[in-house]
């Protein structure tokens, strides 16, 4: 089958025990059943990367895609998806970032780039017009996140005009949730790629737009389609993070029971109107910081305007960030947010995990486990946001008490022991849960346990079945209907990630499947595109099967599933139903109840037949 | 009877084509011993489009992306026929996914 709309046709194979790149042609076979981004990374992960490769082995495989809307004139196609074996769970990991990147690497003429091996010292890739060199790294080695991309950008002479992405001293550290930063505020976040590509001294990846055209279908009906669809998502559907950015979340999941406060000992966070995104966009000074091709107002540069860190100028800080470095430690300056938050950036480490690390780590001060001693003269008491930069640096560099930090906090909580053991955050996997209190969220606390991605999986704040014709749900808060309606849901989130564009622009399913017609040339509909989302979901589950992934991993550690002693939903409790409900999500799922492992038939019903014998 | 009222908080306006994303308050008058949920099916019969975004009274359904919160405290669509309204109370309509 010929591929006629939305690839470049290439792939580019880099591997850095040889120090060699080659070009390789994509099939068509292989893109209507994976499609891009996540997909083609779930399939080429498990081609390439038996059991018995663990996450720091040269045989492990680093793998990024853009997607058939990469590069097009569909808002926020400039994301990509990464995809690796990762240091967190030691299992299948897939992560998106925005920004530049997704578009120029199919400008620079790949559809995507699958790096193996390791190198035998430091280097880089610089990829441009359809070619790509390996380049010495000594330049930029030990440098942050921020520096690196501006060094390489002017040593390149590329500007506006190139996009890098790239590790920082945790990354070069092998922390465990080292991230991969680029674009000056996007971030490569989950399971810890950041430590892949540090195990294979690759420092960065530089990519020059080129010249090359993502071909497309049907231009005029895709001009309009993809007019309709960022209308929708700045005017209706995602209208408050054009607004107020994803920090307009914050008051909302204050008031319903889904912001962390103080490493999950409250609920309460009163101090939650000035971390929002109205209070900020009003009071903070702003400046547009768009990814390629987009007119949301999401992504912005700020500066802080009171506070003790007035003057301070950063990246705005997502949700995520401010619930990280706001209520998860007990600090309620949101300037402090922006300063620690670029300092996680710049030290290049994914800050949810680093928060759950540090504000168990101020538990454990205030109860004692921990002393002043222990953490090398620092007083990590609740909201101390400087003795919180000082030990982001100790785990970015491993030094001292820091190296115990850099495995996270289920390893470091493991290794301290006790009752201290009962105060940490994790999935049993090793993964993080993004930054809510999730025992106000059901339905993201199950996804987050029983994801393939080591991060959400089905859900996306939480699940709205009625998007698929589907009633809604009932009781959010029901054993049964929450994992019913996960596995109903499962499917559109993995789609939607293979096709190289940013989620918070396409929210309208059917404009955006229409929008991959109009540039493929395929005629996909709902129902297929859940399929194929499916198929991405076994095809990882397969995977993460055959590297060790069993049941009792696939559970909440004990604060995190814990139950609420107050604020809005005091007293629900999750715990005595999860076993329950984890189960009937595999049920659902066509997998076995127990084991949670696919069935013959649901594999055959997703075309995936050759792997019922190979696990 | 009487005069009572309760304060409603809207946190997801835009859904309903107002200028500004939430917070819109409003009072709203409630009659003696009402329970929530006879206050969601009004509100659904009066208010444009709350139907489509928050509550269906054809339905009787939630959707799924509205979190209802009465008085500090999340309430399912199981529990609103039990609990009756009084004079002062909070309603809080809350999207479920605003970024984060």
């Amino acid at each position: 089958m010929e591929i006629l709309g939305g690839y470049i046709g290439k792939i580019l194979r880099v591997d850095l025990n040889l120090l060699k790149a080659e070009t390789e042609d994509l099939r068509s076979e292989v893109l209507v059943q994976y499609v891009g981004g996540t997909g083609l990374g779930a399939k080429y992960l498990y081609d390439q990367v038996p059991a018995g490769i663990e996450w720091n082995d040269p045989g492990n495989s680093l793998l990024f895609f853009s997607g058939p809307l990469g590069g097009t004139r569909v808002s926020g196609s400039g994301t990509f998806s990464a995809v690796t074996k990762g240091p967190m769970t030691n299992l299948a990991g897939a992560s998106q970032a925005n920004g530049f990147w997704g578009a120029f690497i199919k400008f620079a003429g790949f559809d995507g780039i699958l790096i193996q091996g390791a190198a035998s010292k430091w280097v880089y890739l610089f990829i441009h017009d359809g070619v790509c060199e390996i380049h010495d790294a000594h330049y930029v080695f030990g440098k942050e996140t921020w520096e690196t991309q501006d060094l390489l950008l002017k040593k390149h002479g590329l500007g506006r005009k190139g996009s890098v992405y790239c590790i920082g001293p945790a990354g070069e550290n092998m922390v465990r949730y080292a991230a991969i930063v680029g674009d000056k505020g996007h971030i490569v976040a989950h399971n810890g790629m950041g430590a892949v590509m540090g195990s294979k001294q690759l420092k960065a990846i530089v990519v020059a737009r080129g010249k090359f055209q993502v071909p497309v279908v049907d231009g005029e009906a895709l001009e309009k389609l993809a007019r309709d669809l960022i209308e929708d998502a700045k005017t209706k559907s995602n209208k408050s993070i054009h607004e107020w950015g994803t920090a307009g979340g914050f008051s909302t999941a204050a008031l319903g029971g889904w912001l962390p406060v103080k490493n999950y000992t409250t609920n309460i966070f009163t101090q939650h109107e000035k971390f929002d995104g109205r209070y900020l966009r009003a009071h903070f000074e702003m400046k547009p910081n768009p990814c390629w091709a987009c007119s949301m107002h999401h992504s912005q540069m700020c500066r802080v305007t009171e506070g003790s860190f007035k003057g301070f100028e950063g990246e705005e800080p997502e949700y995520e960030a401010l619930a990280t470095w706001g209520p998860v430690i007990g600090n309620t300056d949101p300037g402090a947010v922006v300063m620690l938050n670029h300092l996680t950036d710049n030290l290049g480490m994914d800050l949810n995990e680093a928060g759950w690390t540090i504000a168990w780590v101020m538990e454990c001060y205030e109860k004692g486990v921990l002393t002043k001693k222990d953490l090398n003269g620092l007083e990590m008491v609740w909201g101390n946001v400087e003795a919180t930069g000082q030990l982001l640096q100790k785990i970015a560099r491993r030094e001292g008490i820091g190296n115990l930090f850099a495995e996270g906090v289920k390893r470091a909580s493991e290794k301290i022991g006790g009752e201290a053991t009962q105060w940490a955050i994790y999935t049993q996997k090793g993964a993080s849960p993004r930054s809510h209190d999730h025992r106000g969220r059901w339905s993201e606390l199950l996804d987050t346990c029983v994801t393939n991605t080591s991060t959400i999986e089905a859900t996306c704040g939480g699940v709205f079945p009625e998007q698929l014709g589907y009633p809604p749900v009932f009781d959010k808060f029901s054993p049964w209907e929450v994992p019913m309606a996960n596995a109903k849901e499962n499917g559109w989130r993995q789609f939607e990630d293979s096709l190289g564009v940013c989620r918070f622009c396409i929210p309208n399913r059917e404009l955006t499947v229409k929008c991959v017609n109009a540039v493929t040339g395929w005629n996909l509909d709902l129902k297929e595109a859940m399929t194929i989302g499916r198929r991405i979901v076994n095809q990882l589950r397969v995977f993460n099967l055959k590297h060790g992934l069993k049941p009792e991993l696939e559970k909440p550690s004990v604060r995190y599933g814990s139950t609420p002693v107050d604020g809005p939903v005091k007293d629900r409790a999750i715990g005595p139903y999860f076993d329950f409900m984890a189960r009937t999500y595999y049920e659902m799922m066509g997998w076995d109840r127990e084991t949670g492992r696919p069935l013959p038939d649901t594999l055959k019903s997703l075309g995936l037949d050759e792997l019922i014998e190979q696990f | 009877m009487d005069g009572s009222k309760v304060k409603l908080e809207f946190w997801m306006g835009e859904r309903f084509g107002w200028e500004k994303p939430g917070p819109i308050e409003m009072e709203f008058p409630i009659e003696e011993g009402e329970s929530l949920l006879s206050l969601l099916n009004k509100l659904g019969e009066q208010i444009k489009i709350f139907d489509e975004t928050i509550f269906n009274p054809r339905t009787q359904s939630l959707s799924s992306e509205a979190i209802i919160v009465l008085n500090d405290s999340v309430k399912t669509l199981p529990e609103m026929s039990e609990i009756k309204l009084k004079q002062g109370d909070r309603i809080l309509f809350l999207p479920l996914l605003v970024g984060g």
